[in-house]
């Protein structure tokens, strides 16, 4: 047995209701949106739990060219959906090809890989870079950046991660995702992520995050200032990437060492940056 | 105690709340799901759990409730194999047979949504099933023989 300390589960149907589960639970008591991480966790310190998979919170909506997604919707559901196909040329469903197996992919939530913040997250350094914004209820509604989710990790005990939306970007925008990994289903060693926007061949925006460096996914603000203003030559690129490579620290852990981290920084840039050109290229008629 | 729908039966399933859905399974009789590893990386535990291939191990039991669950146990039919078992029986796929049970989820499972998978939309259906023994070729080339199967064409 998993968690052998749990002594109530519940499935509410309604928002206000599961945030007052969550709140009359105290401190064993935790929201469950798929499980995988939570039931393989063995925690003893599980006393409670409050399934939100009652409350409708699986979908993937197009909304004026944004891409909405409820907290609930399995990896798998966002992948096989037609509005992240359509979303940015299917830079989403390219991630999430690289995120463990199906097996995984099939229990596994968008709200739940957000919520549990892993430093390996595939879906923070893509989500980040994309300008993702994310709702949280906790009696009230609101909405802010990943970044914002993360500063405030005090205060969500009490919330809900309902829905995390990619927005609408302008035309001549284009974004690419890079993971490193010992194994087809393995946690990355390394992934990048990047969104580069142009008006008339010259870079006016780009963002490129870099995570599992081995901490979660951040920005490297030095790689996109490398870009601003360029016409993303190689030489541009190639900027972006020693500046990458220069700033982002690294860290040794199980799956590799800093040094080869370091050496893996801006050959992940470089294919992030190369990737999302051949995207931009394709949609020049 | 949850209700649970297991290979076509409405069944009365007795469960502690920690358990996962592969204890209960197992206690029920069901003992083609295997335990490989209980932290949810080698896909021998693998069901369907409202048609999708899921790792039992890392479904808690009560999360089931009101869903319908297929075992291997559950695949036969009127005496005949499912056709992916014939598939996998057919091209060799099986030695030991511990990783088996959860491969033929997985290989359900895509060709459920993607009835003429490619060889490598193969290899990444099945890379959630660790197999020891066979070396994976012959469990895609089961599955691409199940396929065909499926779309009713002959050996070529």
């Amino acid at each position: 047995m998993q968690l052998t300390h749990l002594r109530s589960y519940a499935r509410p149907t309604d928002l206000d209701s599961a945030v007052d589960l969550l709140r009359e639970g105290g401190r064993g008591t935790r929201l469950m949106a798929g499980g995988s991480d939570l039931v393989l966790s063995g925690s003893n310190e599980i006393t409670g739990l409050v399934d939100l998979g009652g409350l409708d919170l699986d979908y993937v909506e197009e909304r004026d060219g944004a891409a909405a997604i409820g907290a609930m919707t399995t990896l798998t559901d966002l992948l096989e959906s037609p509005v992240a196909a359509a979303y940015l040329d299917g830079v989403v469903p390219e991630m999430l090809r690289q995120v463990g197996s199906r097996l995984l992919r099939n229990v596994a939530t968008v709200g739940g890989n957000l919520v549990r913040k892993q430093p390996w997250s595939d879906l923070v350094p893509l989500f980040s870079a994309l300008g993702a914004s994310i709702t949280l209820f906790d009696g009230e509604e609101r909405t802010g950046s990943i970044n914002d989710l993360y500063a405030e990790a005090a205060h969500l005990k009490g919330s809900i991660l309902t829905e995390v939306v990619l927005p609408r970007q302008p035309a001549g925008a284009a974004a690419a995702f890079w993971k490193f990994t010992r194994s087809a289903v393995d946690v990355a060693t390394l992934n990048c992520a990047a969104l580069i926007q142009t008006e008339d061949g010259t870079c006016i925006r780009a963002r490129i995050f870099v995570g599992a460096t081995p901490r979660l996914a951040a920005a490297v603000p030095s790689a996109e200032a490398a870009l601003v203003g360029t016409d993303l030559s190689a030489a541009a690129v190639a900027a972006a990437a020693r500046a990458a490579a220069d700033d982002v620290s690294t860290g040794d852990d199980l799956r590799a060492t800093a040094a080869h981290r370091t050496r893996l920084v801006p050959v992940g840039v470089t294919r992030c940056l190369e990737d999302a050109k051949r995207r931009l290229e394709g949609a020049i008629p | 105690m949850i209700a649970i729908t297991i290979n076509g039966a409405r069944c009365s399933v007795e469960t502690e709340l920690g358990e996962t859905l592969l204890e209960v399974l197992r206690r029920e009789g069901l003992k083609s799901v295997k335990p490989g590893c209980d932290t949810g990386d080698c896909g021998a535990c693998a069901v369907l759990l409202d048609g999708s291939a899921v790792d039992s191990c890392m479904v808690l039991a009560a999360t089931a409730e009101g869903k319908e669950v297929v075992t291997v146990e559950g695949l036969e039919h009127d005496g005949h194999l499912h056709l992916m078992q014939q598939a996998m029986v057919d091209a060799g796929g099986v030695q030991c047979g511990f990783c088996t049970p959860g491969v033929l989820m997985s290989g359900i499972d895509l060709l459920s949504r993607n009835p003429d998978p490619s060889e490598d939309e193969v290899k990444e259906a099945l890379a959630g099933n660790l197999c020891r023994c066979t070396g994976y070729v012959k469990q895609v080339d089961a599955v691409l023989a199940a396929a065909r199967l499926q779309a009713g064409e002959t050996d070529a």
